[in-house]
């Protein structure tokens, strides 16, 4: 078993041996046949190679034979040209001999033609002295040609004045013709005009002898004229003396009015004033007789309450008088300021300031104001309301009040009023009331300032209502009536101019 | 304004200020009063004021400088005058020329002294009621 073992062993090693030695061999191969290829290739490169040489001498080849062909015919054409050579020698052989006779013969002329130039040059000198001469001849004809040209250029200038001299008198010539015509007309119409001034002499002539006769008759009534004249002067004299005086009233009167204005300015001022300081403490006197009737009203007894009760309405009185006057002397100082006004609107307020009034004394108030009217609204305002509501606080008790307000347009002459001017026209605005009325009497004085026609107890006022309306009137440069009868109502007529 | 700072009056006269002062405390306003005697302590008042005042109620007729000369700087003076409104004459005198004079420097109203406690109550009731609801320039400062 070993052996047959080791057989085998042996022989393995033995194929394995070969099978290196083959593998070996492949290699070889493998790389003889790389090689081979490599040959091959390069075997093929160079015999493109030669086929590409071939071609060149194939090439080459055909030009040698193309040139031998062209050698051959520039053969042929050398011999020939050899020949006409040799012809054209033996031309010019017999053409130096003809020359050579010439050249003889031209030396024959030369010798000719020298003379002939002697001759010439003689003539030449003789020309340029000809030519120098003609120069100087031509120098002095181009001079006198130059001097020639000038002059005749001169003339031309002097020609051309002459033609415009010439038109100018022309021009001239035919203007003393029409100036001639016209003195010829103007002698015409002096003869005329001699003519009518001979006319006219006569006429003036007569004329004089007429004024003559005038003068005559005018000395004589210049002379009464100049006795007039001094009866005027006297009676001149005497009103220059009656005017000094006058003046001198007049410049009185102006003193007193200017002393009365500042018076009265003094006077107005010193109430504004007063009534305002006069508010203060009666104010103050006011609220405490309030304070006392209200914290103390159990420490008091009934007629302690009773004369302090008495003590406020007179505190009150005074009060509304104090306001009263501070609206009088008010309505003198504010600023006169008229505007066109529609005093419907003014009477409409005062119905609803005095609404409750007008209700309790079931009071209508009619107006029919059907234009404006040329007032200081402010004032105005202040005028209607004094006399509305004077009319509600004159009313008879058991007669509903009724109250008419009218204007219209009116002309002064229409009417009987001497505080009027009679040519101006007039607003008149009349309110009527069917109120207590007033006796006849007093119609003038309750216009006055204090001046009450009732016992305070029965209509409660001041007495300075109806003196503010007249007041206001007067601003308005205007008047102002009032007409009535007791228990028939009362009516108050303005007047105020319309413009 | 602010709505709960005091309330100024400036006022010298004492009885004035006693009718004032009782007929607000009847009002039961938690604002307080405080009176200025005259238009010199108020124009200094009011420039040194830190806390601004809900009203001030002014007389015209006050000692040394007037109401209408204390108006009159307070008017001109654009550091107070912001905080002096509303500013409100309080007088005996009701006249064109002094409500013209007063309202062209700017003033907020002008109400005329009443001549018993029950208007005078009413009228303070009604200013302070009015500003109360009202906004003013002070109330952003």
């Amino acid at each position: 078993m070993d052996v047959k073992s080791d057989e085998l062993i042996e022989a393995n090693k033995e194929l394995a041996f070969q099978h290196e030695e083959k593998e070996k061999r492949a290699a070889e191969l493998s790389i003889a046949n790389k090689e081979l290829d490599f040959q091959n290739t390069e075997k093929e490169k160079r015999a493109e190679e030669l086929g590409i040489a071939n071609k060149e001498l194939v090439f080459q080849n055909a030009e040698k034979e193309k040139r031998a062909e062209e050698l051959i015919i520039a053969n042929k054409e050398l011999v020939f040209q050899n020949e006409e050579k040799e012809k054209r020698a033996a031309e010019l052989s017999i053409a130096n001999e003809e020359l050579l006779f010439q050249n003889e013969e031209k030396e024959k002329r030369a010798a000719e033609l020298s003379i002939a130039n002697k001759e010439l040059v003689f003539q030449n000198e003789e020309k340029e002295k000809r030519a120098a001469e003609l120069i100087i001849a031509n120098k002095e004809l181009a001079f006198q040609n130059e001097e020639k040209e000038k002059r005749a250029a001169e003339l031309s200038i002097a020609n051309k004045e002459l033609v415009f001299q010439n038109e100018e008198k022309e021009k001239r010539a035919a203007e003393l013709i029409i100036a001639n015509k016209e003195l010829a007309f103007q002698n015409e119409e002096k003869e005329k005009r001699a003519a009518e001034l001979i006319i006219a002499n006569k006429e003036l002539a007569f004329q004089n002898e007429e004024k003559e006769k005038r003068a005559a008759e005018l000395i004589i009534a210049n002379k009464e004229l100049a006795f007039q004249n001094e009866e005027k002067e006297k009676r001149a004299a005497e009103l220059i003396v009656a005017n000094e005086e006058l003046a001198f009233q007049n410049e009185e009167k102006e003193k007193r009015a200017a002393e009365l204005i500042i018076a009265n300015k003094e006077l107005l001022a010193f109430t504004y004033i007063s009534s305002h300081d006069l508010q203060e403490p009666l104010r103050k006197i006011q609220t405490f007789v309030t304070v006392i009737l209200e914290n103390e009203n159990a420490n008091l007894s009934e007629n302690g309450k009773y004369n302090f009760q008495r003590m406020q309405l007179a505190a009150g009185r005074m009060q509304q008088l104090i306001e009263d006057l501070l609206a009088f002397s008010r309505i003198s100082t504010t600023d006169h300021k008229f505007e066109k006004t529609d005093l419907n609107i003014i009477i409409e307020e005062i119905k609803l300031d005095l609404k409750e009034t007008i209700q309790e004394k079931k009071a209508t108030i009619v107006s029919n104001i059907p234009t404006d009217i040329n007032i200081i609204p402010f004032q105005f305002r202040q005028l209607m309301y004094n006399l509305i509501s004077n009319a509600l606080k004159f009313s008879r008790p058991e007669v509903p009040l009724q109250i008419a307000i009218k204007s219209e347009n009116v002309k002064s002459m229409e009417f009987n009023n001497s505080r009027l001017s009679p040519d101006k026209n007039y607003s008149h605005i009349t309110i009527k009331d069917n109120g207590i009325g007033f006796e006849p009497e007093f119609n003038e004085r309750i216009f006055e300032v204090f001046q009450k026609l009732h016992s305070k107890e029965v209509y409660a006022g001041t007495g300075i209502g109806l003196a503010i309306v007249k007041k206001i009137i007067e601003n308005h440069n205007g008047t102002i009536t009032a007409t009535g009868q007791l228990n028939e109502g009362a009516t108050f007529d303005i007047y105020i101019p319309a413009n | 304004m602010n709505k709960n700072g005091p309330i100024l009056i400036i006022e010298d006269d004492i009885d004035d200020r006693n009718f004032i002062q009782s007929a607000y405390n009847k009002l039961n306003y938690s604002n307080e009063l405080v009176f200025l005697d005259d238009g010199e302590m108020a124009i200094n008042y009011l420039i040194q004021m830190v806390k601004i005042p809900f009203l001030i109620i002014s007389d015209l007729n006050i000692p040394r400088m007037n109401g209408r000369e204390l108006r009159s700087r307070v008017h001109q003076n654009e550091v107070i005058r912001i905080k002096c409104v509303p500013y409100i004459i309080f007088s005996t005198t009701v006249s064109k020329t002094f409500i013209d004079d007063a309202y062209s420097m700017g003033i907020q109203g002008y109400f005329k002294k009443p001549a018993n406690l029950t208007d005078l109550m009413d009228i303070l009731k009604n200013i302070v009621d009015y500003w109360k609801i009202s906004y003013a320039p002070g109330m952003y400062m």
